[in-house]
């Protein structure tokens, strides 16, 4: 679906010479039906090898292929949905003018983009009373949720999200995260880029860690985050008595100092979201914190 | 096609939103339209300089709108990440650039055919010798030059109330009612003689120098031009050092006949900078000239010609540029 090979970027200067090297020997693949983490520092090259995907870079060196195509190639742009780092919106048209345009800019009809677009506006958690005003008007979270509306006009098979979540509040994050949790279940294919660990722990199922513009670690999530020598059980109320019981049946196998045993918290997320759901029901302005959003399925 | 018709349409709306567009736009039509009431020492030439200062505004102005347009909204595109989105897209680079350059010419024809009105009303508000049963005398038409001056203010008004009642875009609005009021008014002054008393209704004539119309077309195709030009500029450079060269360009290319002259390289110059000398009118009207339609073909080749000439030239530096 997406594949790299070998990809390098070396940024030149006004007199051509060699400035920084951005990535170096880039290779990955994106499988269909997968959400594949880029993670890395700021000035990783997350950003520059995603443009370099898309063909919005020309590589150094190295090869992509986007669905067994140039990235340049049209059609398999069509299949393209992409959310840069910066929403990168005309400020002074609506939300709604946005999703006509860029639905426009993929060749859908007039019919077709005004069947789409309340729906995917209501996903995003845009009300209809904010769809017509001008995105100069909006925050940059509110600007976000548009930008990330226009990334899934077209109902693409790959969506490539840079840093997907900059500028939103918790429950725009949690809104996102559903999001692609949603996505992976429709069998799209995913690359997110990130440098919130927490944020790709959760919807990601392979990563891959860049570190100064070359692959450091690679791997499915839970292999590379399991620790193989530690055990952790997670049981339900005990007495105090039965407590001290089960850590001197453990003390028996395990150094005593290697026992813990204390109470789970709950994500300091899950419990903003809980708050705000209690201090106001219905005033939250997506249905996030109640009901996972869901971008609108696609049209035949 | 689809894809170059989204990029020129919101091209066109974001140049018509433009502040400075539209206050170049305003202070274009308001300085046209002054120009004959304040003018001294006219020396019976009083419509010819309202003509040529109009012409010359539309010209001076018109390029500043080309740079803030075409120019303004690429350079700007480019440098905070729209273009690459859209690109990103199926949209190919070429298209992108087409439908810039299509969106800006649209403002830029917006703008002329407001400032082409301006200049025939300010032609007609011009003094000029009248007979009638009571008078024989130079006489300025005061009911052309209050229409022409209040076609901006009523055009600003509206805009405004669009605006302030059911949030219409305050540009878009302004534009439109430009583009409306000029010719109403023009009817309107039909059944009105140069002192300003009504003619008979089947008398109606507007007294407009209709020979301006092609001169304004042909000033519209040197616009063209410049879009051109300043669209291909600012897939390289910000919009001030283009808009420096373009009007470097502008000054160079009144001489463009005298480098002809000059030698081979000074031929090979004439070949590069756009000839203005072929799209200004001004001085052959004052001769009693007008334009055959032939010569209107022939520039018009011309100006196609220049644009694709730049156009191709700006299509080669965003081939391969990093978005």
């Amino acid at each position: 679906m997406l594949e790299a090979d070998g990809l390098r970027k070396v940024f030149r200067d006004f007199w051509n010479r060699p400035r920084t090297t951005a990535v170096d020997g880039v290779s990955l693949c994106a499988r269909p039906g997968e959400v594949l983490g880029l993670l890395g520092p700021n000035g990783s090259g997350k950003s520059t090898t995603i443009r370099m995907l898309l063909g919005l870079l020309r590589p150094t060196a190295g090869r992509v292929r986007l669905f067994g195509l140039s990235p340049d190639a049209s059609r398999a742009r069509a299949r393209l949905g992409y959310l840069p780092e910066l929403s990168n919106l005309h400020k002074f048209l609506t939300p709604w003018e946005t999703l006509e345009y860029y639905g426009g800019l993929f060749g859908l009809s007039a019919a077709e983009r005004r069947a789409r677009i309340p729906d995917l506006l209501d996903s995003v958690g845009i009300a209809r009373k904010d769809a017509h005003r001008a995105i100069a008007e909006f925050s940059k979270g509110m600007a976000r949720r548009v930008g990330l509306a226009q990334a899934l006009i077209n109902d693409p098979d790959l969506v490539v999200l840079d840093e997907p979540t900059s500028g939103l509040d918790p429950i725009g994050r949690h809104d996102v995260k559903e999001m692609i949790r949603h996505l992976r279940e429709q069998g799209k294919t995913i690359l997110l880029s990130s440098h919130l660990l927490g944020e790709v722990a959760d919807v990601c199922t392979r990563v891959i860690i860049l570190v100064s513009g070359r692959i450091h670690a690679e791997g499915e999530l839970s292999a590379l985050l399991q620790e193989d020598d530690r055990f952790r059980f997670t049981l339900g109320n005990l007495t105090p008595e039965a407590v001290d019981e089960i850590r001197a049946f453990l003390a028996r196998y395990a150094d005593a100092d290697g026992v813990r045993v204390d109470h789970p918290s709950v994500p300091l997320e899950d419990f903003f979201l809980q708050a705000v759901g209690r201090a106001a029901p219905s005033a939250s302005a997506p249905a996030s914190a109640a009901a996972p959003a869901a971008p609108p399925a696609a049209q035949p | 096609m689809r894809a170059l018709l989204s990029v020129a349409r919101a091209t066109a709306l974001e140049g018509l939103q433009q502040p400075a567009v539209l206050l170049i736009t305003l202070s274009c039509a308001v300085l046209t339209a002054l120009q004959p009431i304040v003018q001294l020492h006219t020396f019976g030439d009083s419509g010819r300089l309202a003509r040529d200062c109009g012409l010359a505004f539309l010209l001076f102005f018109g390029i500043l709108v080309c740079a803030l347009t075409s120019g303004g909204t690429l350079a700007a595109d480019l440098h905070n990440g729209t273009a690459a989105l859209a690109v990103a897209k199926p949209v190919r680079r070429l298209s992108y650039l087409l439908g810039k350059y299509a969106g800006s010419c649209a403002v830029a024809v917006t703008f002329a055919w407001c400032a082409l009105w301006s200049v025939l009303l300010a032609e007609r508000t011009a003094e000029a010798y009248v007979e009638t049963a009571n008078m024989a005398g130079e006489i300025r038409d005061v009911l052309c030059g209050s229409l022409s001056l209040a076609v901006p203010a009523l055009a600003l008004g509206f805009a405004a109330l669009r605006n302030a009642c059911g949030a219409h875009r305050f540009g878009l609005s302004f534009f439109g009612a430009m583009s409306a009021l000029y010719p109403l008014a023009a009817i309107l002054l039909g059944w009105f003689a140069r002192d300003g008393s009504p003619v008979a209704f089947t008398a109606w004539n507007p007294l407009l120098d209709v020979r301006l119309f092609p001169a304004g077309a042909l000033l519209a195709l040197l616009l063209l031009i410049f879009c051109a030009i300043t669209t291909a500029l600012c897939v390289r450079l910000p919009v001030a050092p283009a808009a420096a060269l373009s009007f470097l360009l502008l000054f160079l290319g009144f001489l463009a006949d005298g480098f002809a002259q000059a030698g081979p390289v000074g031929a090979v110059a004439a070949c590069l900078i756009p000839n203005v000398q072929h799209f200004w009118l001004a001085d052959s009207m004052a001769a009693g000239a007008s334009l055959s339609p032939s010569l209107f073909a022939v520039t018009a080749l011309y100006a196609g010609a220049y644009a694709f000439f730049a156009l191709a030239l700006g299509y080669a530096g965003l081939r391969n540029r990093d978005l």
